[in-house]
């Protein structure tokens, strides 16, 4: 679905972060992409949400090469992105809005599956960290994406929550077949969500480093999931001390 | 009633009796008891006051309305193009804290006494105020709520009108909030110069042609009520047009 091509990216006056870096992302796949601060990570999801673009190479969405955000591809960030003067309704159907779509009742279908539909008219300050980022997912979701890319979204939230809206994205992944792309710096969500993990260590990058997690279980205290973030943290840390 | 109002309302009994007290202490002409003054202010509101009152009124709005219309789209914009920034940024840092009434002999040089000349006076301070707090407020602008409201497709007309505009608004009140009584006391000075309607030239004509001095201070309680109730508007309609502040 996704295709890096040979693309070399770097913000002026800075060294590259990318350097004819080339990787696949297949069509229904989660991808954890895992890392520590300042390896890319986030720049990385910018460039495949079109927000940024390659000095070299070229990016391509179904085919198509990427020259700007998509219609179908939807972005998560960590501080939500919701506008504080919109009510979490108001911001659920911002993107409606934008593409002039009728405000359909797809979402109030997504405001009462993701449970904030008794907030729907209280402004984000008013409502807890997990609601807003509940509401930053539902505002994705009414655009019938069939990418979505969260970059560290669950960071600021507190265990039980984070946790929770870990479960609720492998949920819509599995259950609206979409292909995942989570940018996170934490090892058990990127072993929880992904199938695959790129691992971002120190720039430029120049050759993915791919972790497969065939065994992916939802449970957490699975022996498998226990033993591979152990396996993934002991081996990052070699490559990691391997680098400095 | 609210305790907001309950001590506003003190406030104004407290003044009125400490004018009262120094009236009765002093006895003198220059300084009327309270009632003399509100009694000639209701006599002359509905006729001669109340003309100097709206021509004043209207001056500051329509001064606020273009300040508004101009500063706030300018320093959004200023605000959002670091280049742009950059270049304006030292021209801005040198004439904002220069006192604007400085410039009313320049205006009335340029601008001659009429109208115009007093309307841009008090423009000129609402702007800059206006100006400089739009422009921090969308230099401030969190990056990440930018780029998440352009991945919704966002054109350059929503971001302004969904982003930038709303998020600026607080700034637009606080601004308007800020500059009402400078904007007053320089209407004031600006009304003194050669003009038939305003409330300048009516505290100035009955207060140091005419002696009527309770005339005089029902302007100058006239003028406390344009000022008051210019402050009181402006947080009526935050109150409304920004809900998000208030719940």
């Amino acid at each position: 679905m996704i295709d890096l091509e040979h693309i070399t990216f770097f913000y002026e006056k800075k060294r590259p972060l990318f350097e004819r870096f080339s990787f696949s992302i297949t069509k229904g796949e989660s991808l954890a992409v895992l890392g520590p601060s300042g390896c890319g990570k986030t720049t990385f999801l910018y460039l495949i949400a079109g927000l940024l673009s390659p000095q070299e190479g070229k990016i391509k969405v179904e085919d198509q090469e990427l020259r700007g955000p998509r219609e179908k591809t939807a972005l998560i960030l960590q501080e939500y992105g919701l506008l504080p003067w919109k009510t979490i309704k108001e911001n659920v159907e911002l993107g409606l809005k934008f593409r002039r779509v009728s405000k359909d009742s797809l979402s109030d279908h997504w405001l009462k599956k993701l449970g904030i539909s008794d907030v729907k008219d209280k402004y984000p300050h008013q409502v807890s960290g997990g609601q807003k980022q509940r509401a930053a997912i539902a505002r994705s979701l009414v655009l019938k994406p069939d990418l979505i890319l969260m970059d560290e979204p669950f960071s600021s939230l507190d265990a039980p929550t984070r946790e929770n809206l870990q479960k609720l994205i492998v949920d819509l992944h599995k259950d609206e077949n979409l292909t995942i792309v989570l940018v996170t710096h934490t090892i058990e969500e990127a072993v929880y969500v992904g199938q695959r993990i790129l691992v971002l260590l120190d720039p430029p990058h120049v050759e993915p480093l791919v972790i497969e997690n065939e065994k992916k279980t939802i449970d957490r205290y699975d022996k498998n999931f226990i033993s591979l973030c152990s396996e993934l943290r002991s081996y990052i840390e070699k490559l990691w001390n391997r680098k400095v | 009633m609210e305790s907001k109002s309950l001590n506003l309302l003190a406030a104004f009994f407290l003044i009125v009796l400490v004018w009262f007290l120094g009236s009765a202490l002093l006895q003198m002409d220059i300084l009327p008891p309270p009632h003399a003054v509100f009694k000639t202010f209701i006599v002359n509101f509905p006729s001669e006051l109340g003309k100097h009152f709206i021509a004043s009124l209207k001056r500051v709005v329509i001064s606020i309305f273009f300040a508004i219309g101009i500063a706030s789209p300018f320093g959004i914009l200023i605000g959002q193009l670091p280049t742009l920034n950059k270049v304006l940024s030292p021209f801005i840092y040198l004439i904002y804290p220069v006192p604007k009434v400085v410039f009313v002999p320049v205006i009335i040089l340029f601008f001659g006494i009429g109208d115009f000349a007093k309307i841009l006076m008090i423009f000129i301070i609402l702007f800059f105020q206006i100006l400089v707090l739009t422009r921090d407020n969308a230099t401030n602008l969190r990056p990440e709520v930018i780029l998440s409201v352009k991945s919704l497709g966002a054109r350059r007309r929503d971001l302004f009108f969904h982003v930038f505009l709303p998020a600026s608004l607080p700034a637009i009140f606080t601004g308007i909030r800020q500059s009402i009584g400078t904007a007053i006391a320089v209407l004031y000075v600006a009304e003194l110069f050669a003009t038939k309607y305003g409330l300048g030239y009516y505290i100035y004509l009955t207060g140091s042609t005419l002696f009527d001095y309770p005339s005089m201070y029902a302007g100058i309680f006239a003028m406390g009520i344009l000022g008051f109730g210019l402050y009181f508007i402006t947080d009526f309609l935050e109150r409304v047009i920004c809900p998000w502040k208030f719940s």
